[in-house]
């Protein structure tokens, strides 16, 4: 099982691209694809997700380019949008039913895959209702339930944890780790704590461009060494902002507490940390952003 | 509020302009308008005085505009414009612009006046190129303003104004939001403005013209300048259709001799469509979900949140049971039938009870009355009955913004498509039961032929209409036409199984042919929203 991103390229007009060059190869874990608002995650979802094509390059799935053949990937595609829309009338029994009609499936094996995605999704005593009166994260439960009804061996998921409550952001994350097993999981997010819960495997993305693809533990390797945590006054934090690369900041009775991702100590006082996935992103897309600048 | 009308026009302005709708709807608007001016030489004309055409001056320019226009955008222009508030609710900018001081009368006033101007820049565009054609055709190559521009203001912008207006008002009441409004707009447009031009009510300064579409004003004013030249000439008009002319039979049109009290009853329309757009303002919710009753199509926010309920506890075992792929069967049913099954499950849904109930009672009156009474009137309603629940096919996954759930599984094109068209046709067929047994047993194999293939062609043209616009307007415009056109014309345009020798006319190969064009034309359109 495995799929590989050729030199792909999207490009929605002369001047913008949502991605350019794109390479990657993934076999079976779960890959957290990470990149600021705007990078081409989502792009690169779409084309995955054989919703869009891209410009140049190509996917391979078990070696099969899926812009030429889309059908053999995606009857073992599982696929969870950014956003989407439901079916009002329906019930979240029956929205699963007709998702299931649409990927071809039926019988008995059906109903007995929704009785189990139900409760795994925490919906079982919503099953009977109609989705138009579903919230937000109850939403976006039936969207991940749709997207795992046929066993899929690719499983894409686009900022799952949204809208999500801090209890099921929790019960998700450990979904996706039992689920991955013997299939490729692509979660593409912005929150960096639901990789590090999850990812086997770290892609970094940035104006459409790959950064790196490395382990969560290589990531964080790249940082060693480089985080402190300095208490400074209230009035020096505007001034530390512009200075240092800064993780994360702690309002004290003596200060501010901040954490600085820096080569050298930011000042006097300033003690090593333990570097966290966190500091690594952040160093990992300042330092592409340095370097696009000077170039 | 000024202010605030103009930027809730501007914003709305913007934002129709931009999108591929406008072109194609302005693409259509010119291609009509190069036929309001044929080439002199050819000898035939779009509209007809006695027998006769205008000279091409800027008279008989501005004049075939503004009629043309007004008659276009009197049911055009009503389905291209709506749709705006559920736009706002649907985007959640609605939302936002709750929160905001807006008034309410602003809010529906500044739609109105963003219809208007919408159709308004539309109506010049065209106008600007027929006055071009004007001056190419080249028999007056000097352009006259007023004559240009007067039937513009009197006869068009009227309309366009009342037409806007009662978009809004279609667009704020829940129940007249969607496929249900647009049939309620179509039946006042027969019986309101097409009867309008047969009207002969010129108004005054006090009192409305019910001549909105300006029909007798022109027929009027233009016979009266034929016959000062041509006393013998005929006194017949028309518009529209495209008509052979004797060599030579041109006459000068100088353009209307407007009174201000002529001016004054056109005019009175702006302040009635003013009226219609704030009476809007009372069944306006201002986007509040929980005071508006689930009429909704959109689906983008709940219209009541549900308490979330106490979460339960994980369960024991998160492994999901495998799922067999052998084989292309899942339960006998072959995978296109799973398919099939979910779209037909999927229209029964939100079907509600008073469809069911009319759909029941076309069955039973198509059984029950004799044939001649039962083909003459409940057919035609049995007809247009299906619009309630063909409106959506082709289009329903951009609707409830679905489409990427759906077109990512596998043959959103060889399997998907044909199961939604499938359904469809199964739905046409099953309401046109009583009148398929009656057409058996009777005999009658051409009613049944041509019942057969207008189930296979109504279908076909949902299916297509809805996959190019993503919406259900275009099917509910056109097929509302065709079902008129199918009424008053004669056997060889009847779908329906109305007339019993439309099969002798032909009409089955005609709307088979048109089957097989539409239904290519949907593949085309889906491939390409792939593709994209």
């Amino acid at each position: 099982m495995e799929l590989i991103i050729e030199q792909v390229s999207k490009r929605y007009s002369d001047k913008v691209w949502g991605l350019r060059e794109f390479n990657l190869k993934l076999g079976p874990g779960v890959v957290g694809l990470l990149g600021p608002n705007g990078a081409g995650k989502s792009s690169l979802m779409r084309i995955l997700a054989t919703i869009t094509q891209p410009t140049h390059g190509r996917v391979l799935w078990n070696g099969i380019d899926i812009a030429n053949s889309p059908n053999a990937l995606r009857p073992v595609l599982g696929y969870l949008p950014q956003d989407f829309g439901v079916y009002p009338h329906l019930t979240a029994e029956e929205f699963l039913r007709y998702m299931a009609g649409i990927k071809g499936l039926g019988g008995p094996a059906i109903r007995q895959r929704i009785d189990e995605l139900l409760p795994l999704v925490n919906l079982n005593h919503a099953r009977k209702r109609p989705l138009g009166g579903f919230s937000g994260g109850m939403k976006q439960r039936i969207g991940i339930a749709q997207a795992l009804l046929n066993d899929p061996a690719l499983l894409i998921v686009d900022e799952p944890t949204v809208g999500l409550d801090p209890e099921e952001r929790v019960r998700f994350r450990n979904l996706l780790a039992d689920l991955s097993g013997e299939r490729i999981v692509i979660l593409s997010t912005h929150i960096v704590s639901d990789v590090e819960a999850t990812a086997t495997e770290i892609a970094l993305v940035n104006e459409g461009r790959l950064l790196v693809q490395t382990s969560p533990e290589a990531l964080l390797a790249s940082v060693d060494g480089k985080v402190w945590e300095w208490v400074i006054p209230s009035q020096d934090l505007t001034a530390a902002k512009q200075r240092w690369l800064i993780s994360s900041t702690v309002r004290r009775q003596e200060g501010i507490r901040i954490r600085v991702v820096a080569d050298a100590p930011p000042g006097p006082g300033a003690t090593p940390a333990t570097p966290a996935l966190e500091d690594a992103y952040l160093h990992a897309i300042a330092t592409d952003r340095a370097a696009g600048r000077t170039a | 509020m000024g202010r605030q009308l103009l930027y809730i026009l501007w914003g709305d302005f913007l934002e129709r302009i931009r999108r591929p709708s406008f072109r194609i709807t302005l693409a259509i608007l010119l291609f009509g308008a190069f036929f309001l001016l044929p080439d002199p030489e050819s000898g035939i004309a779009t509209m007809r005085v006695g027998g006769h055409r205008g000279l091409y001056n800027s008279a008989w320019v501005g004049a075939n505009v503004a009629l043309w226009a007004a008659f276009f955008f009197s049911i055009g222009g009503f389905f291209l414009v709506r749709g705006s508030v559920e736009r706002d609710e649907s985007t959640g900018v609605g939302q936002i612009l709750a929160t905001t001081p807006m008034t309410r009368p602003a809010y529906t006033l500044g739609k109105w006046m963003s219809n208007s101007f919408f159709l308004t820049v539309m109506t010049l565009v065209v106008l600007l190129f027929a006055t071009l054609l004007q001056l190419w055709r080249g028999e007056v190559r000097e352009v006259e303003l007023w004559p240009l521009i007067s039937p513009f203001i009197v006869i068009a912008i009227p309309m366009i104004t009342t037409v806007s207006s009662l978009a809004i008002f279609f667009d704020v009441v829940p129940w007249l939001r969607h496929t249900l409004g647009s049939v309620i707009y179509f039946f006042l447009w027969m019986m309101g403005v097409v009867g309008l031009t047969q009207g002969d009510s010129p108004g005054g300064f006090f009192s409305p013209s019910t001549d909105l579409l300006g029909v007798q004003a022109a027929q009027k004013s233009m016979l009266a300048a034929l016959h000062a030249t041509v006393p013998t000439a005929p006194s017949g008009w028309s518009m529209g259709g495209i008509s052979r002319l004797d060599p030579g039979n041109v006459f000068t049109w100088p353009g209307f001799d407007w009174t201000a009290a002529e001016v004054a009853s056109h005019l009175w329309w702006i302040l009635i469509a003013v009226g219609i757009a704030l009476c809007a303002t009372l069944p306006f919710r201002r986007f509040d979900p929980t005071r508006e009753r689930a009429w909704h199509r959109s689906t983008a926010r709940p219209p009541v949140a549900l308490p979330e309920p106490q979460p339960e506890l994980p369960p024991p075992v998160r492994q999901l049971t495998p799922l067999q792929r052998a084989g292309s069967t899942w339960g006998g049913l072959s995978l296109f039938g799973v398919t099939l099954l979910a779209e037909v499950r999927m229209m029964q849904r939100g079907t509600p009870l008073w469809w069911y109930l009319a759909a029941g009672g076309c069955i039973a009156g198509s059984l029950g009355l004799p044939l001649t009474e039962a083909r003459q009137f409940l057919l035609p309603l049995t007809w247009a009955l299906l619009i309630f629940r063909l409106a959506e096919t082709g289009s329903r996954a951009e609707l409830y913004r679905t489409a990427e759930l759906t077109f990512s599984a596998p043959y959103p094109i060889h399997r998907q498509l044909p199961a939604t068209y499938v359904g469809s046709v199964i739905l046409t067929m099953v309401l046109g039961t009583g009148f398929a047994i009656r057409f058996w047993f009777g005999s009658d194999w051409g009613s049944l032929l041509v019942g057969l293939v207008g189930a296979l062609f109504v279908p076909a043209l949902a299916l297509a209409l809805g996959v190019w616009t993503g919406g259900t307007r275009a099917f509910e415009l056109v097929y509302l036409l065709l079902l008129y056109a199918s009424l008053n014309s004669g056997p060889a345009g009847d779908f329906l199984g109305r007339l019993p020798d439309a099969a002798a006319a032909g009409a089955p190969t005609i709307y088979g042919l048109c089957t097989v064009a539409l239904l290519i034309a949907a593949a085309t359109g889906r491939h390409f929203r792939l593709k994209s």
